[in-house]
């Protein structure tokens, strides 16, 4: 589907004084126009230089408009036909409509009467390519998912940084030293965030397509000791304790590393965030035939019985009000829960209310 | 010193562009979208047009330059330069993916939001000398 800038129409006729003042009128009303005397040389232009709209004689010697009207709704339905008819023939006009034209013009006709069929043709020509395009971005955007998520965290962050950017570049004005330095600060926070969400969403692609190309064997214990070391971290800066237990047995997992990581950082960075003060978290492993269980347990407030069928859910956060106040997207537990069904395994959640909360990623061998 | 025209659905990135840009002495109009901003193309003749893709109304800013370059009706206006801009970047690293046969939709210029003064100010100039 190409479109124009400037409406290109097609004439064919056998008669010359018909396709002159065609030409003349067409274009002093703006349109590129190209002549063809006959059906054949009216195909071969169509071929050539595709129109956005054809006006076809229905009787021409050689090739009939009827014949030019079903190859170019054969080749291309989206360029609109206009037959002309000579002596006002009701069946030949009628034959041409059921077809596929779009109109048509019984001569004479006047200037007036050519230019509101031409402009109702290029009008229905317009229509059907917005549609089209329209059609295609619709199925665009359900294709792009991590797009529009992109979207909803980008565009905040990005107004906010172009507003500190009118204060950095003194826009408005000369700024006290004092404040310069704080809009210095601010800018570099958020810089440093866009980065990580750029960095979080191009995991979240990773995760979504191709996982399965990218397995690599890799033990157990291995898995265990990196999450362990990350979940140290984080653990001792929040004031927390870590005890890691296992694998008895160790098994040989077959994933993708670096999603697979990301999905257990998520439930472990949970832990932490949302653990009571001076809390524990546990992760433990342990490994059988079939399958390698991680568990990740915190000692928090909870999550309430009602929300648990639906914590995995793309941005669902928690109404409870311990839960509520910590910062988060919402997604990072439907993010694990992508990586890990793509892996094969499944992830499952029980809580108690004031106890804490247990995660286990169950993955098969 | 140019009339610029800003259509873009988010009223703070559109405030703050029109201060960085007033500020390097342009005269700036702004719409919210895409059928204001058509229409204030037709009654105001802008010299450059900063489009952002409007990703909440599926990609209105396309439809606006399709329009401008498709339509008889903005037949004039065809050759107005036009800046693309959006906080999105396809996240492979390209740009959104326009079908080889739909270049009509796209701008002269790409920008990702957010940019710098400096940066803004510099396309704006080039596109400006088009």
């Amino acid at each position: 589907m190409v479109l124009r800038a400037q409406p290109h129409i097609l004439v064919i006729d056998d008669d010359e004084v018909a396709r002159d003042s065609a030409r003349v009128l067409l274009g002093r009303w703006g349109y590129r126009v190209t002549l063809a005397e006959t059906g054949e040389k009216g195909l071969e232009a169509l071929k050539a230089d595709p129109p956005d709209l054809i006006v076809v004689d229905l009787q021409m010697p050689g090739i009939s408009g009827l014949d030019v009207l079903q190859s170019v709704r054969e080749s291309d339905p989206a360029i609109v036909c206009i037959m002309v008819t000579g002596f006002a023939t009701l069946q030949s006009a009628m034959d041409a409509m059921k077809q596929g034209a779009y109109d048509f013009l019984p001569k004479p006709f006047s200037p007036d009467e050519l230019k509101l069929a031409v402009n109702r043709g290029l009008e229905r020509r317009f229509l059907e390519q917005e549609t089209q395009k329209l059609r295609q971005e619709k199925a665009m955007m359900e294709a792009n998912f991590v797009t529009m998520v992109s979207h909803q965290m980008r565009s905040p962050l990005a107004a906010v940084r172009q507003l500190l950017e009118v204060a950095a570049s003194e826009s408005l004005g000369p700024m006290d030293d004092k404040y310069k330095n704080l809009i210095t600060r601010a800018n570099l926070r958020i810089d440093g965030l866009m980065q990580d969400i750029n960095a979080w969403l191009n995991m979240v692609r990773i995760a979504a397509d191709g996982v399965a190309e990218r397995k690599k064997p890799i033990n157990l214990s291995e898995v265990v000791k990196t999450l362990a070391e990350r979940a140290q971290m984080e653990a001792e800066a929040a004031g927390q304790e870590l005890s890691v237990e296992g694998p008895a047995e160790d098994v040989t997992l077959q994933v993708d590393r670096e999603s697979l990581m990301e999905a257990l950082y998520n439930i472990t960075s949970n832990a932490v965030k949302y653990n009571r003060e001076g809390g524990r978290v546990g992760i433990k492993a342990q490994g059988s035939r079939q399958q390698a269980d991680i568990i990740i347990t915190d000692q928090g407030p909870g999550i309430p019985e009602a929300e648990l069928p639906f914590i995995f859910d793309d941005f669902f956060r928690s109404k409870s009000p311990e839960l509520k106040s910590k910062p988060g997207t919402g997604l990072g537990l439907s993010i694990t829960r992508r990586i890990v069904r793509a892996h094969g395994g499944e992830v499952s959640v029980s809580s108690r209310k004031g106890e804490g909360t247990i995660f286990t990623v169950s993955l098969p061998l | 010193m140019a009339k610029i025209l800003i259509i873009d659905d988010d009223p703070d990135f559109t405030l703050a562009t029109k201060a960085i840009l007033e500020a390097a002495g342009h005269q700036i109009l702004t719409a919210p979208d895409g059928k204001a901003g058509l229409e204030r193309v037709q009654s105001e003749d802008p010299d450059l047009i900063i489009l952002d893709i409007m990703m909440d109304s599926i990609y209105e800013g396309f439809s606006v330059t399709t329009t401008l370059r498709g339509t008889p009706e903005y037949m004039d206006y065809r050759d107005i330069p036009v800046l693309m801009v959006s906080a999105v970047k396809k996240i492979t690293g390209q740009r959104f993916d326009i079908p080889a046969d739909a270049k009509m939709a796209e701008g002269d210029e790409f920008l990702d939001k957010p940019f710098s003064a400096q940066v803004l100010l510099s396309k704006v100039d080039k596109l400006l000398a088009m």
